[in-house]
Order: C-alpha cells, then sequence, then structure tokens
C-alpha cells in the first residue's frame, strides 16, 4: 500500500491533469475538426474559424434555427467565409436577414419547414476571395418581413481586396441549400458564381459565370440570377437575352445573354480597365414569377477607373 | 296620547324570545349575503390575471414587432383618416358642418346611415385586422392549424408575400379608421342636432310650448265647464225641492253671444 506522500503526490497530478484538460476543452479551437481528425471543409472552404461557437440559436416567437459563421482558406488557397442557417424540426417557415451594418451577408426569404430533424438542412452562403475575413458583430433579424425579431452575434465578415492589375482575380459566392417558393414549391440551389479578371497584354476581359452540376439552375427553367453588378455595366454593353437566359439585370429584370460552355453559363466583355465594387448584391429568383428567394452578398469586377 | 317611558331605575322587561330569534335570523342572512359576495368577489379576483393577459395577448401581437408592418400600418391608418375626413365632409356639409340642423330630414338620414355604416365597417375591418394579425403568429396557429397553409404562405412567400400581407393590413386598418373618423362624428352631429332640434321645439316660443299652452287653456276651459255644470245641477235641485220659491229660481241662461252677434242689427 503507497504511503500518505505518495498519494498526495499523485492526487497532486490527478488535479493538475484535470485542471489541464478543462482548461484545454474550454479553449475554442482555432478550426473544428472532424471525427477523423482532419479539417472540417464545408463547401469549397478549410474552416480555420468559427463564430458563435456552438452555432447560435434563434428562438424567439415560436421561431427555431440556428446559425454560424465559418473561415478558413478555400481548396484554391483564397480566403473564404461560410454563413450557414438551418431550421430546427418543427420550427415554422422562416425569413431570415443575417446582416453586418448595411451589408447583407445572407437574406433567406424562407427556411423551408422540417418535421424531422435530419430533413433540416443548412442553407450555406460561401465566398471565395483574395483578403482577409474579421470577427465583428452581426444582426440576425427574422419573423414576419424578417424584422420582427432580432438577435446580435459575433460573426466573421470577409474583407475582398482583390488586386485587380493582376493577370487574373476572381471573387465568387457559393449557395446551396433549399428554399420555398411562394407556391410552396421547395426549391435546391447549388450553385457558384463568380466575377473574374483576364488579362492580356493589350485588354482585360471581365468574365460573369455561374456554374451548377445541375442543368435546371443554368436554363432558367428553375432560377434566374439578378445581379448588381450588372446594373452598374456600361449602357449598351449587355447582350439582351431571352426567357431562357440564366442572367438577369436586377434593376430592370431584362434577360442578359450569356454563353454555355459545359456546366458553366458565362458572360464575357472587353475593358479597357478594372475597378472592383463591393458590396453589390446577387439575387436569386424564381423562374418565370420573378419571386425572390435569396440575397447573397457578391461583389464584382466592373469596366472603368482609368 | 303617547306610552309613558318605563323609568331608569324600573323593573327590567324580559327579553322578548321572538325579536332574539329574528334578529339572528337577519344577522345569519347578513352573514350567507356577505359570504355569497366574498365568494363571488373572489372568483372575479382570480380571473383579473387571465383578463389582464388575454387584454395584453390582444393589444401586443408578434405581427406589431415587424417595424415593416407599422410603417404600412401606420400609412393605412393617415390614409383612412383622411378618406374619414372626406367621407364626413361630404355628408355633413363644410358649411352646416357646425350649424344647428334647420329641420333638414334627408341630412339626419344620411348622418345616420354614415354613422351606422361607419362604426359597423370600423368594428368588422378592426376585427378582421386584428385576426390578420394573428394569422402570422406561431403559438396562435399552432392552436388552429387550419390556418397553416396561411401562415406558411406570408412566412415562406417571400417579398410579394409579405407585400400582400402588410398592404391588407394596411388596407383593414384604412377602413377601420375611415369608418371610425366618419362614423362618429356623423353619430355625434346626429344626436348633437337631434338633442337642438328638441331644444328648439320645446323653448319659449316655440311649437311644443304653444301646443302645452293650449293644452293648459284647455284643461282651464274644461275647469270653468265643470264648474258650470256643476252650478247648473246645484239649482236644478234647489228648484225641485219643496218650498222654493220662483225668486230662488236660477236666473235664465245667458243668450249665447254668438246667437247675439249673428242677429241682425
Amino acid at each position: 500500500m503507497p504511503g500518505p506522500s505518495r498519494l498526495r503526490w499523485r492526487s497532486v497530478v490527478a488535479v493538475g491533469l484535470t485542471s489541464l484538460v478543462f482548461a484545454a476543452a474550454s479553449q475554442s479551437p482555432p478550426a473544428e475538426p472532424n471525427g477523423d481528425g482532419s479539417t472540417l471543409q464545408v463547401l469549397q472552404c478549410q474552416v480555420e474559424q468559427a463564430l458563435p461557437t456552438p452555432p447560435a440559436e434563434a428562438s424567439q416567437g415560436g421561431f427555431h434555427f440556428v446559425f454560424e459563421s465559418l473561415g478558413g482558406t478555400a481548396v484554391d488557397g483564397r480566403a473564404c467565409t461560410v454563413h450557414r442557417i438551418r431550421n430546427l424540426q418543427g420550427s415554422p417557415p422562416t425569413p431570415v436577414r443575417w446582416s453586418a451594418g448595411s451589408e447583407v451577408l445572407a437574406d433567406v426569404v424562407g427556411l423551408p419547414r422540417c418535421t424531422q430533424d435530419d430533413e433540416c438542412a443548412w442553407i450555406e452562403v460561401a465566398r471565395y476571395f483574395d483578403g482577409d475575413f474579421l470577427g465583428g458583430d452581426t444582426l440576425v433579424s427574422y419573423g414576419l418581413n424578417a424584422d420582427s425579431f432580432h438577435e446580435e452575434t459575433p460573426a466573421l465578415v470577409a474583407f475582398a481586396s482583390p488586386d485587380t492589375s493582376t493577370a487574373a482575380a476572381s471573387v465568387g459566392t457559393e449557395i446551396v441549400g433549399t428554399v420555398v417558393t411562394l407556391a410552396g414549391v421547395e426549391v435546391a440551389i447549388d450553385l457558384v458564381v463568380r466575377s473574374r479578371l483576364e488579362r492580356s497584354e493589350d485588354e482585360v476581359v471581365l468574365v460573369y459565370e455561374v456554374s451548377a452540376t445541375d442543368d435546371s439552375q443554368l436554363d432558367g427553367s428553375r432560377i434566374t440570377l439578378a445581379w448588381e453588378a450588372f446594373d452598374l455595366l456600361p449602357t449598351g454593353a449587355l447582350p439582351a437575352g431571352d426567357d431562357g437566359s440564366t442572367f438577369r439585370s436586377l434593376a430592370t429584370g431584362e434577360p442578359v445573354a450569356a454563353g454555355r460552355s459545359g456546366d458553366t453559363v458565362s458572360l464575357r466583355l472587353s475593358a479597357a480597365s478594372v475597378v472592383y465594387r463591393d458590396p453589390l448584391a446577387l439575387v436569386v429568383l424564381a423562374a418565370g414569377s420573378d419571386e425572390v428567394l435569396m440575397r447573397v452578398p457578391l461583389p464584382a469586377f466592373l469596366p472603368g477607373g482609368g | 296620547m303617547s306610552a309613558v317611558p318605563p323609568a331608569a331605575g324600573g323593573p327590567r322587561r324580559a327579553p322578548d324570545p321572538n325579536a332574539l330569534l329574528g334578529a339572528g335570523s337577519r344577522a345569519y342572512g347578513w352573514v350567507r349575503k356577505l359570504l355569497a359576495f366574498y365568494g363571488t368577489a373572489v372568483t372575479v379576483a382570480q380571473l383579473v390575471p387571465a383578463a389582464i393577459a388575454l387584454v395584453v395577448v390582444f393589444l401586443s401581437p408578434t405581427a406589431w414587432l415587424s417595424a415593416t408592418l407599422r410603417r404600412w400600418v401606420g400609412f393605412g391608418a393617415l390614409a383612412g383618416t383622411l378618406l374619414g375626413f372626406l367621407v364626413l365632409a361630404r355628408i355633413a356639409g363644410p358649411r352646416t358642418l357646425l350649424a344647428r340642423a334647420g329641420g333638414g330630414s334627408a341630412r339626419g338620414k344620411r348622418l345616420s346611415t354614415v354613422a351606422w355604416w361607419g362604426i359597423g365597417i370600423a368594428v368588422v375591418a378592426a376585427a378582421a385586422f386584428r385576426l390578420h394579425l394573428a394569422v402570422v403568429d406561431v403559438a396562435f396557429v399552432q392552436g388552429v392549424p387550419l390556418l397553416t397553409p396561411v401562415f406558411d404562405y406570408y412566412l415562406g412567400g417571400g417579398p410579394r408575400a409579405a407585400f400582400i400581407y402588410n398592404a391588407l393590413a394596411a388596407a383593414l386598418v384604412a377602413l377601420a379608421m375611415a369608418g371610425v373618423v366618419a362614423g362618429a362624428p356623423a353619430g355625434l352631429l346626429r344626436v348633437r342636432e337631434r338633442r337642438a332640434a328638441r331644444r328648439s321645439l320645446l323653448e319659449e316660443g316655440g311649437p311644443v310650448a304653444g301646443l302645452d299652452r293650449a293644452l293648459e287653456a284647455l284643461e282651464q276651459a274644461k275647469a270653468a265647464i265643470e264648474r258650470s255644470k256643476d252650478a247648473l245641477l246645484r239649482a236644478a235641485e234647489a228648484r225641485s225641492e219643496p218650498g222654493v220659491t220662483s225668486a230662488a229660481a236660477p236666473p235664465d241662461p245667458p243668450t249665447p253671444r254668438a246667437a247675439v252677434r249673428r242677429s241682425p242689427r
């Protein structure tokens, strides 16, 4: 049987180790590891930070949903942020607007109702950009008109600062999730919209493109995309499209023609010089009815600036 | 003649057992009434918090928390008020709005119609508005599953459904306000004008006062005729009694003045 001094020593060691374990557990990990120890990847973003941790729950007025923002490095090495929202089981359809100051991080007109927990999927909005992200105060508003209830929450906000003088630059937003239309129809969205520039010796080509594996998101039969960037292009620069066009002008609703290549629809414009505009909005519309389904941030490269 | 009270130091009367029983019975009755009142008061007092809670819930639906809806409702209330003003001015007539009614029965009828219709529409619109606010309340809709599709339409339908909801709320508030603003003053004006008309009838020199005076004169004339009739009957009885001379006979009835007046000269 060990002596009293040895027992005391063992007790001290046990208490010290327990304290260390609790101290380590209380620290927020810089990245949320998966079960196998690898870094969590959400869409194309390898997560390094999450805020709030754990995901915050909004539960006022009978609405219940969770939300969180993630930040990290995209698979192509750029910075990325993800803002995602998930309705909880039994919660009614919920309009949600997540904003940081005047910038809308994600505006979902209706989180779909889910009767079972495994049906309650995340609606995710990922941004890929050159720059950094910072934690700041944001506001989640929801309920009727998306302004009945408010939750102030810390979240990661993107600060994109792409170099427009390089040979190539790109900013993009990826949207994945399901929303409901006015008629109660669920619309699954899974696409990436980008604004890119390709610089050659004598000109710069601005590319506005959307990629999706599902054709119905590209042929205008399920959704269309109204981008604020198109309203800032010079008059006459936009080729007129038809009902099958994916892109729309946000201000006028006029279709914009774009070429199809594989799973990408793109509009290419030549420009003498380029400026970067942030923030701009991309609005996802239901096909045919011009009914707004989502509004997400999507800055763009535009002609101008000398 | 009054009874003499017993002397202070005199023998005391034994208490009446019937009086004691009566007093006891009365006291018991009072206690019973008091207990019944207490029971009612306690029941009412227990209901008061629930009633207050209901009133609070009724007056503060969750939909009010939406600033957008409050703006719409504000615009609706403003528009309804203006509409009510216009309706009231049209039916009441700007020139005679504050004037006493000059016996215009058509105007009075118009005021009554607007008052009843205005208040009726206001009550119906206010009730519909309250229901409209309730259909986007999660707790209320969970209690009335029938309304779930309506809830889903307004909450999950995006900006267009929200626009319809807000516009409908504004329209209902506008109707209610228009009804109140037009109906309530029209009703008050109608009551005021009716009172004024009655006063003008009753005041000195008015038609009702004249009729009252005529009725009074008729009463006096009736009394005079009654007196004459009595006098005539008494005289007839006196004549028929034995020993009464012809000197006691009543005088000849007066010649009717009308007959005198009508006689030719």
